[in-house]
């Protein structure tokens, strides 16, 4: 007998585990830490945001990510606490 | 500095990178004074210029994303705002990147600034493939704006025009942003409650800034709002108008009006923007090859290489010409006037080492080193290439408490700590300016690598001066990793933006690189005199001799070094050089004419010891001179300090384990 299907939740994953070249959108941003997301306010990193990779540095190095017309560098740190939707 | 008949001023403001200082530069000419706020090392500058028969003071403020409170250049341009109240703020905006900048215009104009918008880069613009329309935007945000050509001087005539007369127009209210209909009823209802309450405001700040502000909770609006009578109220009331805001969009009122502003900001770009064809690949490109790992070491490595080599090799040969030059045509006449006037005892004697010797000092320390890193800084900056080196480098730098922007002043000290030092400016906070200068002061310039060669390489051998560096290294990381667990605070996360790929204009880096170097030639030149001045006298009264006893348990006891090693040290800090000269003409002075081959009264073990201390303790006094000027006495003092006893503590133990290996 089928099952009546559930709405998925919205599986987030931090933005480090992404690849270049995946777009997605951000979810939020944790909490703890209201200077960072001050910061990250200001230069429009919003949960909803479109962003894209373009590069990730090896040795836990930062993310580059693409937001408008602008591109930002995040350190690995910053990055784990951005959770975009799971591409 | 409130702008009266025939006198305007005008603030300059606007993201980083976007041509910003081109249009201030051109503008101001000579004659720009640069202030500080106590306790913060960001600066602003002053400068003046004429128009049309008018006097218009210019300030530069620091380039910064938005005016709050929360970093260090925020705080100093916000202060510097509001201390001198503009007449008219030209807002410099980057066309390649337009949603990003014009966050900053609106808040400005939240805050009740008259605006004008410099529209730059357009010719960059036009070569992405983007036509953006200024009477549109002009149309749309309510403010004047002027498609510019900094780095060329285009537009820049007509941004001064319609500057001052946006500045007359006093009597018309300058026009406030439209953000979303809830914002604005609460920003709305929380004005006029204001008003309502007769809230005796900050001067200056209309209804709806105040209002804004309370909404972003920004800090010291906050605080000023405690300290009112009715303060409890007022509060209050935000929190109500915050709460509305907050319900209605799950997010505290704060991100939401973040929110809002980024989303005017991208639908005015988005309507006066028309992409007439796809963005050229360069940009593209010059990212992968410069940040993808297998193409972006390899370079980074050159280019690192590249700064090394040109402070160490073309800094050499300057500094080696200097002083010659400095030795046969200005040493004679200084000489000559000096015995003249002070005859040839003593106190000649010791004014020489202050006019003669201090400044050849500061000639062969400033000119060569200062002046080809600054050239080869503004190189980096402003091609964009700094950013590829702090994304590459920044996982390493973390180790230490910094960020990959701490890269290049590291590599830098390897040739001079000096412009090393000022280099940790494109650090952000003070924390990382701390921890960089500390850890640049312990690597090895181009002068105690002349000792280490002079020294160690060639009486003990090259193996040993290898291990010497070795040294050095392990104690770098070691006391990077420990004064980033140590020293108070946090490091912050990197975030950082990644400007795109431009020429960088001759004109500007060679007027930028003057600047800086000026700059260091103030600081640094009086205390490289005075200290040489002290020096001089402590010698050539033979005051010098008297310090053996008080420092022999240190010298001849802890270190097992000769007396005089010791003496030599302490003069050292004029030029670190001098560490080895000093030593063979006071040893002479002492032992007789034998003693110019070091090995006659120092062991191999002694010349290692020798050489370990010197490259370790404090460097020269120039660089004394330039950690206080970036980050304050006391600071200098303590990085001093802290550099001399890991020097003795390295070369106590270096002395005893020696002792060990050969005994």
């Amino acid at each position: 007998m089928d099952r009546p299907s559930r709405p998925e939740p919205l599986r987030e994953i931090p933005l480090h585990r992404l690849k270049p070249g995946q777009r997605t959108t951000i979810v939020r941003v944790e909490r703890e830490d209201p200077e960072l997301l001050t910061r990250l306010a200001t230069l429009g990193l919003l949960p909803h945001a479109a962003i894209e990779v373009e590069a990730i540095a090896p040795f836990a190095g930062p993310v580059l990510v693409r937001v408008g017309s602008a591109r930002y560098a995040l350190g690995r740190e910053v990055a784990a606490r951005v959770l975009v939707a799971e591409v | 500095m409130l702008g009266c008949h025939d006198h305007w001023s005008v603030a300059l403001a606007g993201n980083p990178n976007v041509g910003k200082s081109s249009v201030f530069n051109w503008l101001t000419g000579m004659g720009v004074v640069t202030a500080n706020y106590p306790g913060k090392t960001v600066e602003v500058q002053l400068g003046a210029t004429r128009f049309e028969d008018q006097e218009i003071g210019v300030l530069d403020l620091p380039g910064t994303y938005a005016v709050g409170a929360r970093s260090e250049d925020q705080w100093v341009a916000r202060h510097a705002l509001f201390d001198a109240r503009p007449d008219v703020v030209v807002v410099v905006v980057d066309a390649t990147r337009l949603e990003r900048n014009l966050y900053l215009p609106l808040q400005l104009l939240d805050l009740g600034f008259r605006v004008v918008i410099a529209l730059n880069f357009v010719d960059a613009a036009w070569r992405e493939g983007l036509r953006i329309d200024p009477f549109r935007l002009a149309r749309l945000l309510g403010v004047p704006v002027v498609p510019t050509v900094a780095v060329r001087g285009q537009g820049l005539d007509r941004l001064v025009a319609v500057a001052l007369r946006e500045a007359r127009a006093r009597g018309v209210p300058p026009a406030a942003p439209a953000y979303g209909k809830d914002a604005e009823e609460a920003i709305g209802a929380l004005a006029d409650r204001l008003v309502k309450e007769g809230v005796e405001l900050p001067p200056h700040l209309p209804p709806r800034a105040v209002a804004v502000l309370l909404l972003e909770e920004d800090d010291e609006t906050l605080a000023w709002a405690r300290g009112l009578r009715d303060g409890a109220t007022i509060l209050s009331h935000a929190r109500q108008a915050a709460t509305r805001i907050a319900e209605g969009h799950d997010e505290p009122a704060p991100i939401r009006i973040a929110r809002e502003r980024h989303g005017l900001a991208g639908e005015l770009a988005a309507k006066t923007t028309i992409r007439v064809r796809a963005p050229s690949p360069a940009q593209d490109r010059f990212w992968r090859l410069t940040t993808s790992p297998a193409t972006g070491f390899p370079l980074l490595a050159l280019v690192l290489a590249g700064l090394f080599a040109g402070l160490f090799v073309v800094g050499d040969f300057l500094s080696t010409l200097l002083s010659g030059l400095w030795a046969a045509y200005a040493a004679p006449p200084v000489r000559a006037a000096v015995h003249f006037v002070l005859g040839e005892g003593v106190a000649a004697r010791s004014a020489l080492w202050g006019v003669d010797a201090g400044v050849n000092a500061a000639l062969a320390v400033g000119v060569p080193y200062v002046l080809t890193f600054y050239l080869m800084l503004s190189v980096l900056e402003d091609t964009g290439y700094l950013n590829s080196v702090a994304f590459l480098t920044d996982p390493f730098m973390h180790r230490l408490g910094l960020h990959g922007r701490a890269a290049i002043p590291l590599v830098a000290g390897a040739g001079c700590n000096v412009p090393a030092i000022m280099g940790t400016r494109v650090l952000t906070t003070m924390r990382e300016r701390v921890l960089a200068s500390t850890l640049v002061c312990l690597m090895p310039c181009s002068a105690r690598t002349a000792v280490i060669a002079g020294a160690v390489a060639k009486y003990v051998g090259w193996e040993a001066a290898v291990l010497i560096y070795l040294i050095v290294a392990g104690l770098g990381f070691g006391a990077g990793w420990g004064l980033n667990r140590v020293v108070p605070g946090r490091a912050l996360g990197l975030v950082m933006e990644m400007f795109p790929l431009r020429a960088p204009s001759a004109r500007a880096m060679v007027r930028q690189t003057w600047h800086r170097f000026k700059g260091f030639v103030w600081v640094a030149t009086p205390v490289v005199l005075a200290g040489s001045f002290v020096l001089g006298v402590v010698y050539e009264t033979g005051l010098v001799w008297a310090f053996t006893a008080p420092l022999r348990p240190i010298v001849e006891g802890w270190l097992g070094l000769p007396a005089v090693a010791g003496l030599t040290l302490i003069f050292a800090i004029l030029r670190k050089e001098l560490a080895l000269q000093l030593l063979l003409t006071l040893a002479i002075a002492q032992y007789g004419a034998g003693a110019s081959d070091l090995l006659r009264f120092m062991d191999k073990g002694q010349i290692f010891t020798y050489a370990l201390v010197n490259t370790l303790y404090v460097p020269c006094i120039a660089t004394i001179a330039v950690l206080a000027h970036e980050l304050g006495w006391r600071r200098a003092v303590m990085i001093s300090a802290f550099t001399v006893a890991l020097a003795l503590l390295a070369g106590g133990v270096a002395h005893r384990a020696l002792a060990l290996a050969v005994g």
